[in-house]
Parts: C-alpha cells; sequence; structure tokens
C-alpha cells in the first residue's frame, strides 16, 4: 500500500495539522492545545512513500485511511476515532460544533 | 655389481585403437553410493531450497548512529527492516517510527533525522496526548540531551 507524496499533504490539510519545513516535512495535530499525532514524509524526489507506516502514526486502519486521502473521513470524524482509541483523552473531547447562523448573517 | 631392475609384468597390446572393456553395457556410471559418514562429530544438516534469494540485510538490527551533535543514545534502538517497492525501511515499531532510503544507509540517515527532530519537539511541547507523552517517555530510556 503505497500512496503518493500528494495524497499524504491531502490529509495534512484536510487535518489542519502544524507543520514545519526542515529536510522533511514534519505535521503535528494539535487538538484543544494538546498535541495529539504526528506524522511526516520526505522532500525527496523518490516518489516512494512508505504509506503504511503513515497511516500506523495516524493511528487509522486502511480503510479509515483510504477515507482521509478521499472525502469520507472528515476531520471531526477523524477526532472522534483517536478518542474511541484512546489517542485523545475523553475529557478532551469536544466536537467542533458548527456556529449557528443568525438571521440577517452571510454564510 | 649393480643389482638388476625388477621386472614389472607388461603385456605388448596390438598396433592400432582398442576399447577397453565397459563394465555396463548401457555407457551410463554406475550409480553412486553414498557413503556412510564416519565421524562422530559430523552434524546433519538440512538444506532448505527456496526461490527466493536469501538477502544479505538482516531483518533486525540495532540503531546506534544517532546523528544529532546535541543527543545522546543511552541505548541502541532496535528496528525492524524491510524491503520496500524500491527502498529500504528502518522501523522502530514501538514508537511507530520510521525512516527509509534507496540504501539502507541512507535509511538509518532519514530514521537519524527524523527521531532526533521528533525527540525536540516532544521536549519542547508541554501539552501532549496520551500516546505521544508514551513516545517521549519510551524516547527517554533511549536518547538524552549531551551536557554542555
Amino acid at each position: 500500500m503505497d500512496a503518493k507524496a500528494r495524497e499524504i499533504d491531502i490529509i495534512i490539510k484536510k487535518l489542519g495539522m502544524e507543520t514545519r519545513n526542515s529536510r522533511d516535512l514534519h505535521a503535528w495535530l494539535v487538538h484543544n492545545g494538546m498535541v495529539v499525532v504526528r506524522t511526516r514524509r520526505s522532500h525527496g524526489k523518490s516518489k516512494y512513500v512508505p504509506a503504511d507506516k503513515i497511516r500506523c502514526q495516524l493511528k487509522v486502519n486502511e480503510s479509515q485511511f483510504a477515507g482521509l486521502i478521499s472525502c469520507s473521513v472528515e476531520k471531526k470524524d477523524y477526532i472522534k476515532i483517536l478518542t474511541d482509541k484512546g489517542v485523545i483523552a475523553k475529557e478532551d473531547y469536544k466536537p467542533e460544533v458548527p456556529n449557528p447562523i443568525k438571521k440577517g448573517q452571510k454564510p | 655389481m649393480a643389482a638388476a631392475a625388477p621386472v614389472i609384468s607388461a603385456e605388448v597390446s596390438a598396433p592400432g585403437l582398442s576399447r577397453e572393456p565397459v563394465e555396463h553395457e548401457s555407457g551410463t556410471l554406475p550409480k553412486q553410493q553414498a557413503i556412510a559418514p564416519h565421524n562422530p562429530l559430523a552434524i546433519p544438516v538440512q538444506l532448505m531450497i527456496s526461490e527466493v534469494a536469501p538477502s544479505a540485510r538482516p531483518a533486525r538490527l540495532l540503531f546506534g548512529a544517532l546523528k544529532a551533535p546535541t543527543l545522546r543514545l543511552r541505548k541502541p534502538i532496535p528496528l525492524d527492516l524491510s524491503i520496500g517497492e524500491t527502498e529500504v525501511v528502518l522501523t522502530w515499531a514501538e514508537i511507530d517510527e520510521f525512516g527509509y532510503g534507496s540504501t539502507m544507509g541512507d535509511a538509518a540517515e532519514d530514521f537519524s533525522r527524523s527521531l532526533a527532530e521528533l525527540y525536540c519537539r516532544l521536549q519542547e511541547s508541554e501539552l501532549l496526548g496520551p500516546d505521544l507523552l508514551n513516545v517521549k517517555q519510551i524516547l527517554s530510556q533511549y536518547i538524552e540531551t549531551r551536557a554542555r
């Protein structure tokens, strides 16, 4: 199971992970001020990306990982997955609630 | 008086080519007989013939080459080695950290860089989730900051 670097970038962007560019691209998921998950990918010219290792770092199974690359697993779903797995402590789990749109306010 | 040389029995063959008598008429060599080892120290060995050529790379290795001047390894890190499509991948399964490259040396260097980055980032962070807190604790068993 090998993904492309672009697909890893999609996940990083979708989850709003903090990134640091050094020789590699390091990404950290911060939830409620707490660093909960990290991953990274190389900037190298090599097309190879060890997707299975990145999947393990993100603490998801193969179908969840595929869902992160596609549209089926969103950030709120991912936070729920991490909470269920104990990667995020239950007391820290605050589901993101969309702001209610007031009358006259543009969405 | 010199002694006469001993006479060895000899036979004068007829001129031209002649065939030696063949033991087996079919012309094949007789079946070879296994010689039972008489050496009491001989150890029987079973050879497994595999279709895949054996690799000179080990499946597991101990990593001890952390290339970070500010950090020091307390003890070697056990890594699993696997071969991807084109790359060598080194994995520290305990904390899900990895390094990869076209050679084992490249993979080790990649792992070293990644590990140093992870260690430093976790040292900087005060608020860590349960999983990364565990990673930090494991790392502290293996790595320490060098005293200046």
